[in-house]
């Protein structure tokens, strides 16, 4: 992850106090030491030289609060410091400890700017090396040493240096939590899709991640109500936004048109008011989800009018094929009723066999032209109240004449007591039931059976359809609903295939919210359960 | 004095079927494949009933009706169309147009015969 791009000073006391109060405490030292020399009948006047010259960390560190850098600034004093309690323990006098103040300084500036703990320590080992060289003798003895001045002298010191080096270590320890905070802060500005940027209290810009310094070519407006420069078509709305979300403390959001160099673009922006008065806006390019989104969009509609297409065709195809079929269907009837006379025996039996594949294509044409009207999503359901049972017992009466010829027998277990009152479209669950019908009955061999059986369970209707007849096996299974299958697979040369019916079956339990259930043997037969909601939702 | 019944439809073998079929029962039929011609031959032939077919090439069955039906001599003729739209709101469309009836293609000879039977013998 990389560092914030731009990241302006903060200029917060909290960052400065570990410069000012020690100085402060240093320089009130200072002034009691003097105070207490003065109460004591001391000399003043000898003593200002020395109380001069240990002022001067005191108001450099005061100076240095305001103005520098505040790690050069801690450094700075507290090698001073250092310097001067060196000085103060040792001799109370200014010329023999001059080498150490200044050699100190020269020494720390070796350090890193963050290594403030580690100065301490090296300046606290100068300090007590001086201090025994003193003691040893090695440095002429200190004027005050044995007094009660010296003493006071030294204690003043000794509570400045501890101060501040209290003060360094609260500092750096809070320094380092406002730094790992700032590293934080990095990862999930960097971790945001789109541009960030904080603002304080004052409107002024505190910090932003790669992509917002990205969006205005790294140069981000330093201030918030210079967001969108004044020329910008969106510039009102962006105003708009941030009054208001000034007045109502929530946030804001506005997309703009276009980007911040004028240029049409599509942009998110968010306007955050915080808890520090200060603001986080969001500024996320929509362009390309929009372009991307327009493809879609155009796939879509390709595909819709793909299916149009298709359904139109198919209601085309369907009107061109019973045109004939109407010649087929009608001519064979009038030869069935010997219209014009007797017809020789056999002839009777084709007649009646062009009538029947005549029908048998008409049912076909319609479930091609349902299907294709369910997959275009035009096949409409009309919802209705009706009794369940009343359409099984027609269904069962319409496909009886066909069951009978094939010499299988349909019985139905109906609880007659019960209506079976459902909300559908009647229509549709007709077609549901003749076509489960008419296949059970279709691949039923002669002497066969086909039960069916329907009652209301848990608010659902559940219609089985059960036969006896030839089933299917696990790939023909595993085919059901894909139509298109069929043709392939070859199916079609076997009986008269069941693909489609099952496909338009599932299709229009789909459309009740409904479920099929298909169990097969092959040789043994199939079960088909229809589970369709008796209530719309 | 057998009743006489006007075809109107374009193709050519379910004319024959419907024209046989209706003469097979005893009616006289006048066949043509143009909506245009209709109005004319309905004038002059004055059927009971008018089978109409719907799709036709020039102008639609639903045109040649509403002509049919603003005409004074002509508007008490029933008119029952014929047609392969078998398709959901299609009946409505159709009777909306004026016709008296539907019959959906393809036809069955029982109930297409019930129901010329029923117009035609009312006339």
């Amino acid at each position: 992850m990389t560092v914030t791009i731009h990241q302006p000073d903060r200029s917060n006391i909290i960052d400065k106090w570990p410069v000012f109060l020690p100085s402060l405490i240093w320089l009130l030292a200072l002034l009691a030491t003097l105070l207490a020399v003065a109460l004591r009948g001391g000399d003043i006047l000898a003593l200002l030289p020395f109380a001069l010259a240990a002022a001067i960390p005191g108001l450099l560190g005061l100076i240095l609060s305001r103005f520098t850098n505040r790690e050069w600034a801690q450094i700075l004093l507290m090698l001073s410091w250092a310097g001067l309690a060196v000085m103060a323990c040792v001799t109370m006098g200014f010329m023999p400890s001059a080498l150490i103040f200044i050699a100190v300084p020269a020494i720390a500036s070796l350090f890193q700017r963050e290594k403030v703990l580690e100065a301490i320590i090296i300046a606290s080992l100068i300090g007590a090396i001086t201090w025994f060289a003193g003691r040893l003798g090695y440095l002429p003895a200190p004027p005050f040493m044995d007094s009660a001045l010296g003493r006071v002298a030294n204690l003043a010191v000794m509570s400045g240096l501890l101060a501040f080096i209290l003060a360094t270590l609260f500092g750096t320890a809070s320094r380092r939590s406002q730094a790992s905070m700032d590293t934080e802060r990095t990862y999930w500005r960097d971790g945001v899709e789109g541009g960030l940027f904080e603002y304080d209290a004052e409107d002024r810009l505190i910090g932003t991640n790669e992509q917002g310094a990205a969006q205005f070519g790294g140069q981000p407006p330093n201030y918030l109500l210079n967001f969108l420069p004044t020329e910008h078509a969106d510039r009102s709305a962006f105003m708009a936004s941030i009054d208001s979300a000034r007045r109502t403390r929530q946030a804001q959001a506005l997309r703009i048109s276009h980007d911040a160099s004028g240029l049409a673009a599509n942009y998110d922006i968010r306007v955050t008011p915080l808890a520090s008065k200060g603001w986080l806006v969001h500024a996320h390019d929509r362009t390309d989800d929009e372009a991307q989104l327009e493809v879609l969009r155009q796939q879509g509609a390709t595909f819709a009018q793909d299916s149009t297409d298709k359904t139109l065709f198919f209601a085309g195809v369907s009107h061109e094929l019973r045109t004939p079929l109407n010649a087929i269907i009608g001519f064979s009837d009038m030869m069935r009723s010997r219209l014009f006379g007797p017809l020789p025996g056999k002839y009777a039996e084709y007649a009646d066999l062009i009538h029947e594949s005549g029908q048998h294509m008409l049912d076909l044409i319609g479930d091609v032209l349902d299907l294709s009207r369910v997959e275009a999503g035009r096949y409409e359901l009309n919802y209705d109240t009706f009794d369940a049972a009343d359409v099984i017992r027609s269904s069962i009466k319409m496909i009886r004449p066909a069951a009978d010829a094939a010499e299988v027998v349909i019985d139905v277990n109906l609880d007659l007591d019960q209506a079976l009152l459902i909300q559908a479209d009647r229509r549709a669950v007709r077609q549901i039931l003749l076509n489960l019908l008419s296949n059970a009955v279709k691949f039923s061999n002669k002497g066969g059976r086909v039960d069916v059986d329907a009652q209301a369970i848990d608010g659902d209707l559940e219609l089985t359809v059960t036969d006896t007849g030839v089933g299917m096996s696990a790939e023909e299974l595993a085919h059901i609903g894909d139509p298109y299958a069929q043709g392939q697979a070859g199916q079609l040369s076997d009986k008269r295939g069941t693909g489609l019916g099952l496909s338009l079956v599932q299709s229009l339990t789909k459309l009740h919210h409904g479920k099929m259930d298909v169990r097969s043997i092959k040789g043994e037969g199939t079960r088909v359960k229809i589970i369709l909601p008796l209530q719309v939702d | 004095m057998p009743k006489k019944v006007l075809i109107v439809e374009d193709n050519e073998l379910n004319m024959k079927l419907f024209a046989d079929l209706l003469e097979a029962h005893g009616y006289e039929t006048r066949q043509t494949r143009e909506g245009l011609k209709a109005i004319a031959i309905a004038r002059n032939f004055k059927p009971d009933l008018i089978l109409m077919d719907i799709q036709l090439p020039e102008v639609s069955g639903l045109e040649v009706t509403k002509w049919i039906k603003d005409d004074p001599s002509l508007a008490s003729i029933p008119v029952i169309a014929v047609t392969a739209f078998a398709m959901k709101g299609d009946e409505k469309r159709i009777r909306d147009g004026g016709c008296e009836d539907y019959i959906a293609k393809p036809i069955t000879v029982s109930s297409f015969l019930a129901k010329i039977r029923k117009f035609a013998e009312v006339a």
